[in-house]
């Protein structure tokens, strides 16, 4: 650029610029720098005063078995349902591609997106109904006419609970990951296909050559998007896995994740400065995946 | 002739499947429909009825009460209110960043660029601390407040404005226009389809938001939807006729509102998947 | 002329109302339970006190009893946001107490000696550093729940229920019918509490006093075994099944364990259930019963001078015998208040085995939540899920002393030292 003013020029450019940084700074710069600072500091609502600890708060989450087990839970939570929404979304995509009429086609895209809009609160107390574990649970009810013997206890077995939250997730994410697809899908020419179709490409060939590739920007940004939402889930544990005696994030802590131990910590036990080291953790976590995926996906998938 | 035919069976087949998958997709929430016109003794019967034996609107008596609409006003306010100001504050910054190009602005824009993928909700303990230290715990402010600026709308605006022709904008200068007339004559009306399409998009993640509303009120009076239902669960009794009516209540009006506006939401979707 | 003339009256009339408001008029602001059955009571009973008292205006807010503690603390650091009045649950108290949080019940208000005449020596167990608090509002007791039109269909009577364990078993068994989705005696949900129970009737304690819990012994691995054998051995109860709740609120379990607290829920929320309570069955058939818990629940929080005397005359209402009579029937609690013990209601079922429960029972402590989540959610979850219960007791202990270490102040423990001193 040329030589650009370090002010503007115009007062109320200025004023508005002003607001800018002013907003920023309070609502995001702060509390982002507050949160590291906090993370090295006993800290609390109430009576306390802040001290600096050190690192006696990393130490402590490093060597808490619990938090070792609520990471695990949640990148095993990541792991299960981003590739999962990614090949789902990718296969239904295609299918509405393929429909004709403009009508059905609407339908079908209208049908599998309106989970997404639906609050995670009542979506998770409909999918508790429907994991009950006796047999009037619906999912179990039909399992058994399939032929299972014992019904199976979804949020109650410790082995199961996290991948039955995961299910739910999937199951309300992925009308959104189909319309972004889908929305990518419009935007690849049909003479791309045609032109494969006389040299002769089957169908797999020209999906591997025309359609993922260009598809790449859609899939990073599903991948990253996908990632960030399931490292922060909250609603689903905060509403499924509530039992009177021990609390959330049950059974034995088998889907106690990140986000909800922050905030049991934070909010519940009043541990502020240790609840935000977790979230710095979380923090690098988010930023680590991230990246990862940005150099992953585009050396796969770009030309 | 008979090839034709073949192809068109074909096609009717896997159109039969994929019926098929999107009525299994959609169970869930016709179980929730029809479970909620149960009667407590019948959500529990084995095997399970499809439809209700008899209409019954218990559930629906046992859950209403008159606070419900207080609910639907708090998320009406909690979302409406954060969209608005956010897109307003945010476009506004990101028109006069590129409209008035100044070193400052540049650094502005940087220091919104950063934050486009931090989540917000990362951010919960300090701002909880500052919300108490500003005495807006439990006010609609509080819950406000630190969504009155939304990084992604101002990088949103930075790109927009390259598709708006300049020479409108130096033309409305010359005419003397102030940055808020520009702002509001020229730019907003190039761009409102897309920023309304944003701001449904907006609107409805923060009507389902939980978490936040939860830290910052503490009074029923300011429950949004969300918190309003979540707090009815009862982990010593769990009464699904009940719950699954307060469902319903709370997902119709969402479901009515997104079918009005569904144009907007297809458009906000594409908008921010194409960044 | 005429719509000008009923604009200018609303208008009149609206300004008055604010005058009104605005002219000496406090409002007292009290933090609830949301439980309904109490909710609906309590706003009941405040109008009686607004009639008596037209300058004080009451607002009772609902607070989830999950989030109470932290609101309060940061209510209490903004000033103003805080409420005048609390109702806790008892294992915050401390945390209150220490910061600051709660008023002191002072001498003008109450002198000593009143407070022994309207409480006994009840009242001094929640004494901190010579000062009052609060009052309790009564104890409340872990009993057992029986559908005694169930008990009928299989020709016996609730005066036929066993008092031991081995005998009320069998009973359960015949009352079994897991084909029909009916459990004799499920405890799917309330297996933390129950250990809990059964841990005191084999004669284990919990805590020896504020610094060391001491449950790792052969009482509390008696007490899991026995959980595990009510599941897999005697299948009077099922895994996959409704909860212990759900199932007898819906008349599929002719027994249930509960504390009586309970009784309010039942009645409000199952009116169609008939049900009775008694002292849980024992191992012997004599007492120790299990646990109860003195309830502490009301206190002052306000920090408003000027609001001062208001606040503490709606104390004195809602720790009057009349209130606290309501009220009591409602949480299951035998009420504190001497006055309020009235024997017509508390001799009788569903409250008098309520009695007989606190009477031979041994009291609850109050501990943060991060340790009950530890005891009854964590080891006993894992422990219904097989791991090996002596290894997974003592590692609990453990984590449990920790935890006693740093917050032991925020406890409030009647261990086994405290209960010995007192049976003299």
């Amino acid at each position: 650029m040329k030589n650009v003013r370090l002010l503007p020029e115009n007062k109320t450019a200025l004023a508005v610029i002003i607001m800018g940084f002013a907003f920023l700074i309070l609502f995001w710069w702060y509390p982002l720098i507050r949160t590291f600072i906090l993370g090295f500091q006993l800290s609390g609502v109430g009576r306390l005063k802040e001290s600096w600890i050190g690192l006696a708060h990393y130490r402590a989450l490093f060597s808490s078995k619990v938090f070792g087990k609520v990471v695990l839970n949640t990148l095993y939570f990541a792991a299960l349902i981003v590739p999962t929404q990614i090949v789902v979304g990718l296969a239904v995509s295609m299918m509405i591609d393929k429909i004709k009429s403009r009508v059905f086609q609407r339908l079908g895209l209208l049908s599998f997106y309106i989970p997404y809009i639906l609050p995670i609160v009542a979506i998770g107390i409909l999918w508790k109904f429907l994991y009950h574990p006796s047999r009037f649970g619906i999912f179990n009810f039909l399992l058994i006419e399939a032929g299972i013997k014992e019904p199976i206890r979804w949020l109650e077995d410790p082995q199961l609970a996290l991948t039955s939250i995961g299910i739910m997730q999937i199951w309300q994410r992925v009308g959104y990951v189909i319309l972004l697809y889908f929305a990518g899908l419009q935007t690849i020419p049909r003479i791309f296909y045609e032109a494969a179709e006389i040299d002769g490409a089957n169908a797999w060939q020209r999906f591997r050559a025309i359609t993922l590739p260009l598809l790449t920007p859609t899939t990073l940004f599903v991948a990253v998007t996908s990632t960030i939402s399931a490292f922060m889930t909250f609603e689903a544990v905060y509403i499924m896995t509530l039992t009177a005696q021990a609390g959330r994030g049950g059974p034995i802590n088998s889907t106690n994740v990140m986000l909800y131990y922050i905030y049991f910590n934070a909010f519940d036990n009043n541990r502020m400065g240790y609840a935000s080291a977790a979230a710095i953790i979380l923090f690098f976590m988010i930023l680590g995946v991230t990246l990862l995926q940005f150099k992953f996906i585009r050396q796969k998938f770009e030309y | 002739m008979k090839e034709k035919y073949k192809i068109e069976m074909g096609k009717l087949v896997l159109g039969g499947v994929f019926f098929v998958i999107l009525l299994c997709y959609v169970f869930p929430l016709y179980w929730m429909f029809s479970s909620s016109f149960k009667t407590a003794g019948e959500i529990i019967r084995i095997p399970p009825t499809w439809w209700p034996h008899l209409l019954s609107v218990e559930g629906y008596i046992k859950v209403w009460r008159p606070i419900w609409i207080r609910f639907f006003i708090n998320s009406f306010i909690y979302a409406g209110g954060s969209v608005t100001i956010a897109l307003f504050t945010s476009s506004l910054i990101g028109f006069v960043i590129v409209t008035y190009p100044s070193k400052i602005g540049t650094i502005l824009s940087w220091a919104a660029i950063c934050l486009i993928m931090i989540p917000f909700t990362i951010l919960i303990i300090p701002l909880y601390l500052l919300i108490i230290k500003l005495h807006l715990l439990n006010s609609y402010l509080g819950m406000i407040a630190p969504r009155m600026v939304y990084p992604f709308g101002i990088f949103f605006m930075l790109l927009a404005m390259r598709n708006i022709p300049r020479d409108l904008i130096d033309a409305a200068k010359i005419d003397g226009c102030t940055p808020l007339g520009i702002y509001w004559r020229v730019a907003l009306p190039l761009l409102k389809t897309s920023l309304a399409a944003l701001a449904t998009l907006e609107f409805v993640w923060r009507w389902n938001e939980l978490l936040w509303p939860l830290i910052v009120a503490s009074t029923e009076k300011l429950f949004p939807i969300t918190v309003g239902l979540a707090s009815l669960i009862d982990p010593y009794f769990i009464e699904f006729d009940k719950y699954l009516a307060a469902c319903v209540i709370v997902v119709v009006p969402i479901v009515i509102m997104f079918l009005s506006l569904q144009k907007f939401f297809v458009k906000g979707i594409t908008l921010t998947g194409m960044k | 002329m005429k719509s000008k003339l009923l604009a200018a009256l609303v208008v009149l009339s609206l300004m008055s109302l604010w005058g009104g408001m605005a002219l000496g008029s406090t409002t007292i602001t009290a933090w609830w339970t949301v439980r309904k059955p109490i909710m609906d009571y309590s706003r009941e009973e405040v109008k009686k006190f607004e009639l008596e008292h037209p300058d004080i205006k009451v607002e009772l807010v609902g607070i989830p009893e999950d989030a109470v503690q932290q609101k309060l603390l940061a209510g209490a650091i903004a000033q103003a946001e805080g409420p005048d009045i609390v109702y806790i649950d008892e294992n915050v108290f401390k945390v209150m107490v220490n910061a600051e949080v709660l008023q002191p019940i002072s001498e003008e208000v109450y002198t000593e000696e009143q407070i022994f005449e309207m409480y006994g020596p009840k009242a001094s167990m929640y004494k901190l550093d010579g000062k009052y608090y609060g009052f309790p509002n009564g104890d409340m007791a872990a009993v057992l729940f029986y559908n005694p039109e169930m008990l009928k269909d299989y020709g016996y009577s609730p005066l036929d229920i066993p008092d031991t364990w081995d005998e009320f078993i069998v009973v359960a068994q015949k009352m079994t019918d897991l084909s029909k989705d009916i459990q004799g005696f499920p405890i799917r949900g309330r297996e933390g509490s129950m250990w809990n129970a059964l841990l005191f009737q084999n004669g284990g304690f919990l805590f020896r006093n504020g610094k060391e819990a001491m449950f790792a012994d052969k009482p509390a691995i008696d007490a899991f075994q026995f959980l595990q054998d009510i599941y897999d051995k005697y299948k009077v109860s099922s895994r996959t099944s409704l909860s212990a709740n759900e199932a007898f609120g819906q008349g599929k379990a002719p027994f249930v364990y509960n504390w009586t607290w309970w009784i309010g829920s039942m009645l409000t929320s199952y009116p169609d259930t008939p049900f009775g309570t008694r002292v849980l069955p024992t191992p012997t058939g004599n007492p120790p019963y299990g646990s109860y818990g003195p309830s502490m629940g009301l206190f002052v929080s306000s920090v408003d001078p000027a609001k001062k005397e208001d606040v503490w005359e709606f104390y004195k209402f809602i720790t009057s015998p009349d209130f606290q009579l309501g009220w009591s029937m409602l949480r299951g609690l035998i009420p504190a208040r001497i006055e309020a013990r009235k024997p017509e209601i508390f001799g009788k079922d569903p409250y008098r085995a309520l009695a007989e429960a606190v009477e031979g029972g041994i009291p609850y402590s109050f501990y943060p939540d991060e340790i009950g989540k530890l005891i009854l959610g964590t080891m006993v979850d894992k422990i219904m899920e097989g791991a090996p219960i002596a290894e997974t007791v003592q590692e609990t202990e453990e984590e449990v002393n920790k935890i006693l270490q740093r917050r032991s102040e925020d406890c409030f423990i009647f261990g086994q030292e405290w209960y010995k001193a007192q049976k003299g």
